[in-house]
């Protein structure tokens, strides 16, 4: 009797669509999701792996080893999941088709980027904590008035979020940078602060400031910036003529790994050094020494802005030819790579500091080289968030 | 395993259609065959989730079917005492549990914080679906005990029945009785397989498409904190919540009543467009039905229900509410939550009824949502306090209307926001009544298979994680 009462319903279920027709194209539409299902399934367990992921910039996962342990404590699951979704066919091109879809659909911002106009991306800008940059602030005050016969410069560059606002998505939430580095600048006792903000907004091509793909500024912003820093500190920006040159065209930087749209490419220009002017970098953790600040490998890498100093590094010490017996000590973050090569004919030895990778306490440094000028070097988002500087000169 | 992964879709879904039509379909055309093929693979799919749980679920499950033949051995005998005895031990074992496993930590830690004892919590991981897998184990026990089912005499098929893995981790709770006879018999069909494969990839999608994408503007706003929050802000936030949770959970339900479609099973139906309701009442009669109705024939009835004196229904309904907030989770909030629908369905049945009569429908609808949203802030919200204070921003209690912050918010998923209320309101099935039957027919044959597509999209690119080699 049961038997009769399933069969009975099976029945009523084939003929309960209003028409035929919907039964039809039901199975159909069903047919075809079982083939797809099939075929994923069987490509991705036929495909070849791969190792590395250009666009993410890391190692896929590679098929799981089992074991017991890894087993039970769920390991061997979580490799697994990370395994398929890491060597699913296409990976790539459906990340990017994804980033297309919500870009069409209206999203203006991922993974902390701001999609711009043009193509142009921008790093989600950082917020005023005043805790946080409280601690900052006595420690570089601090740091001055143990130093008092040390001339003192500081320069906060701001962030293509206030240069180039006119290619920001429509309403997209920005703090006014210019009043924020002014906040920071008057926190700051026995400083002698750079203007960035006004002549780079002056420039006829903002958008040529910063990398349309990357949260660095260009060789473009980094001249500008260099002569405003140099006339603040009495350096005749006029002095030695440079020339830029491109590296490379295909750089696609932290903006576009960040939000998956690869959609534009960037150029690295790089400033020449005046023929009579020699020069020594040491790396001084790493006890390397070269005779360029240059690293050509890196425009082979991803990273390619790591062409200006090979990247962060603790401690950089270069000494040049330069008949000015000046030594000025730079505290910075990656901004600075590209401006430092412009200030080597002007000093006899340059020593630069990244106190998010320095160890030490930079008052020795201060105390056994006979630093004569100092200058702060850093963007706004990166000063903002900053907890190191607090941390380094206690 | 969830649904919505990988690992399920590339290779624990094909492989278990393929066994189980190959091998139980077409080769042995064998009931026991079937089954057992897929009490294996729902083993399987729960111990992936849960490999030290499952054991707790296979000894409730074993414990249970003993219970359960013992049981009905008294009643033949009618050894009505041991009956009792035998139903009350079986009730306060299941409830020990899940009260246990899921409760056991926030009663410590609340008793610790009452009383100043130093009392350290458990910190017991909640085991995956506990709550749902109990409930369908008591349907059997209770209705077994009032003599509405015959006991189940296989024990792979009694485990079947708990551990069927399409409705295992979240519903819907299908009663024994709606099943029993599905156990034993069905016929697979193309019908069903179709039908069910549809409404698999429509509920995929809602997760995946719908579900993912606004449960991430919720979290972003959520964040941020009520501190800066202005008005627009906060009720995009639990707008977006809103229409997230619908989607996840009634997209896991349309997964788990598909994927029961594809193999022969036709599970009850949970959700019936909760979002058009017009009273409070009604919501419930649409929201997570499998939940209410439970609580309906197991708490509500056996206290009397409505046919006793007001001040008893009143009772009974707050006791329904106290445990359906309790049940969705182990925190205060989630009794709070319970609680305000508790007393919001005693204010409509007994104060509001006249005069909700007469206020026009679209009105009615208005405040239901508003309502329901206020729901989901004590529901979403990390603590009690922070809900309060979220609607406090949501009725003015900001320090602007609008912020950059909100309009960008708002005109960056203005779209996502349109296409989620299209799809939690019955905006399809409206337009293609608009279509001739036959273009209704042609479009499933490409809206299908494009969802699930872009479904896979959404799975690989929400794995997407670039190093970020220099982020300063």
């Amino acid at each position: 009797m049961e038997k009769k009462k399933v069969t009975k319903k099976s029945v009523k279920s084939r003929k309960k669509p209003d028409n035929k027709d919907y039964f039809v194209y039901e199975c159909l539409s069903a047919l075809i999701v079982t083939v797809i299902l099939f075929a994923v399934s069987f490509l991705s367990l036929v495909g070849k792996d791969r190792e590395y992921s250009e666009n993410e910039n890391r190692y896929l996962t590679a098929k799981p080893q089992f074991s017991w342990s890894s087993l039970m404590d769920g390991k061997f699951m979580d490799d697994a999941e990370a395994y398929l979704s890491d060597q699913f066919l296409l990976r790539d091109k459906l990340v990017s088709l994804r980033t297309d879809i919500d870009v069409f659909f209206g999203k203006r911002e991922i993974n902390d980027v701001y999609i711009g106009k043009k193509h142009f991306l921008f790093e989600k800008p950082s917020v005023y904590n005043e805790t946080r940059l409280k601690k900052t602030f006595d420690a570089m005050n601090n740091l001055k008035a143990k130093n008092q016969g040390i001339n003192t410069y500081i320069a906060i560059a701001p962030n293509s979020t206030e240069i180039v606002s006119s290619y920001l998505p429509s309403n997209a939430p920005v703090p006014n940078q210019a009043e924020q580095i002014n906040k920071i600048y008057q926190n700051l006792t026995g400083f002698t602060p750079v203007d960035l903000c006004g002549p780079l907004k002056k420039a006829e091509n903002p958008q040529d400031l910063y990398y349309r793909t990357d949260h660095h500024w260009t060789a473009e912003a980094v001249n500008i910036a260099y002569r405003e820093i140099a006339k603040s500190m009495g350096l005749d920006p006029n002095a030695y003529t440079y020339e830029n040159l491109a590296v490379t065209d295909s750089f696609q930087g932290t903006l576009a790994s960040s939000s998956g749209i690869f959609s534009a490419k960037d150029t690295i220009k790089v400033p020449t050094c005046p023929s009579d002017v020699m020069y020594r970098v040491t790396y001084v953790d790493e006890e390397r020494v070269t005779t360029t600040v240059f690293d050509q490998q890196k425009l082979g890498t991803k990273s390619k802005y790591e062409v200006f100093f090979g990247g962060n590094y603790p401690e950089v010490v270069i000494e040049s030819s330069s008949s000015n017996d000046r030594v000025l000590m730079v505290v910075k973050d990656s901004y600075a790579n590209s401006l430092i090569p412009l200030l080597i004919p002007h000093y006899k030895k340059i020593i630069i500091v990244d106190p998010r990778y320095y160890n030490g306490n930079i008052q020795d440094i201060i105390d056994t080289e006979s630093v004569t000028d100092m200058l702060w070097l850093y963007n706004a988002n990166t000063f903002l968030n900053d907890t190191s500087i607090a941390s380094k000169l206690s | 395993m969830v649904f919505s992964s990988a690992t399920f879709l590339i290779v624990f879904l094909p492989l278990t259609m393929a066994l189980y039509y190959l091998l139980g379909v077409v080769v042995t055309k064998s009931m026991a065959v079937k089954n057992l093929i897929l009490l294996v693979a729902s083993l399987v799919f729960y111990a992936w989730g849960e490999p030290v749980y499952i054991i707790l679920m296979m000894l409730s499950i074993f414990f249970n079917f003993i219970v359960g033949k013992d049981m009905e051995q008294a009643k033949k005998r009618n050894k009505k005492k041991k009956v009792k005895s035998l139903f009350i031990f079986a009730i306060i074992f299941n409830i020990g549990v899940l009260g246990f496993f899921k409760y056991a930590n926030l009663f410590i830690t609340t008793f610790a914080g009452i009383t100043g004892l130093g009392l350290r919590p458990l910190n017991l991981p909640l085991p995956v679906g506990i709550s749902f897998y109990t409930f369908q184990i008591m349907s059997y026990i209770i209705d077994l005990y009032n003599g509405n089912i015959k006991a189940q005499k296989k024990l792979f098929v009694f485990a079947l029945y708990v551990s069927l893995f399409p409705q295992l981790i979240a519903g819907p709770i299908v009663k024994y009785k709606d099943i029993s006879d599905q156990l034993m018999n069905r016929k697979e069909n193309w019908g069903s397989y179709s039908k069910g494969l549809n409404r698999f990839i429509i509920g995929l999608s809602k997760k995946l498409i719908l579900a993912n994408t606004l449960g991430s503007i919720y979290a972003s706003v959520q964040a941020a904190g009520t501190e800066n929050m202005s008005v627009l802000t906060a009720w995009i936030g639990i707008i977006c919540y809103t229409l997230q949770i619908y989607f996840d959970f009634s997209g896991y339900s349309d997964m788990a009543i598909g994927l029961g479609g594809v193999f022969g099973f036709e599970f009850c139906e949970n959700f019936n467009y909760p979002y058009i309701a017009v009273s409070i009442t009604d919501f419930w009669r649409r929201w997570h039905m499998s939940l209410s109705s439970w609580f309906r024939d197991y708490v509500y009835i056996p206290l009397g229900g409505n046919r006793c004196k007001v001040p008893r229904v009143i009772f009974n309904l707050m006791v329904v509410w106290l445990l359906t907030g309790f049940w969705h989770g182990a925190a205060w909030n989630f009794v709070l939550w319970g609680i305000y629908y508790g007393i919001l369905l005693i204010l409509e049945k007994y104060i509001l009824d006249n005069l909700v009569k007469r206020i026009p429908k679209i009105l009615r609808w208005l405040v239901t949502m508003i309502c329901v949203m206020i729901g989901w802030v004590f529901f979403s919200a990390p603590s009690i306090g922070e809900a309060f204070r979220y609607i406090g921003v949501m009725f003015g209690g900001a320090a602007a209307f609008a912020d950059a912050n909100g309009s960008f918010l708002l005109t960056t998923n203005f779209a996502l926001l349109l296409i989620g209320f299209a799809c939690a309101l019955p905006v399809y099935s409206f337009l293609t009544g608009l279509l001739s039957p036959k273009k209704r027919s042609r479009l499933i044959l490409v809206l299908t298979p494009l969802l699930f597509v872009l479904c896979i999209v959404f799975m690989i690119s929400e794995t997407y994680n670039p190093f970020l080699y220099f982020r300063f």
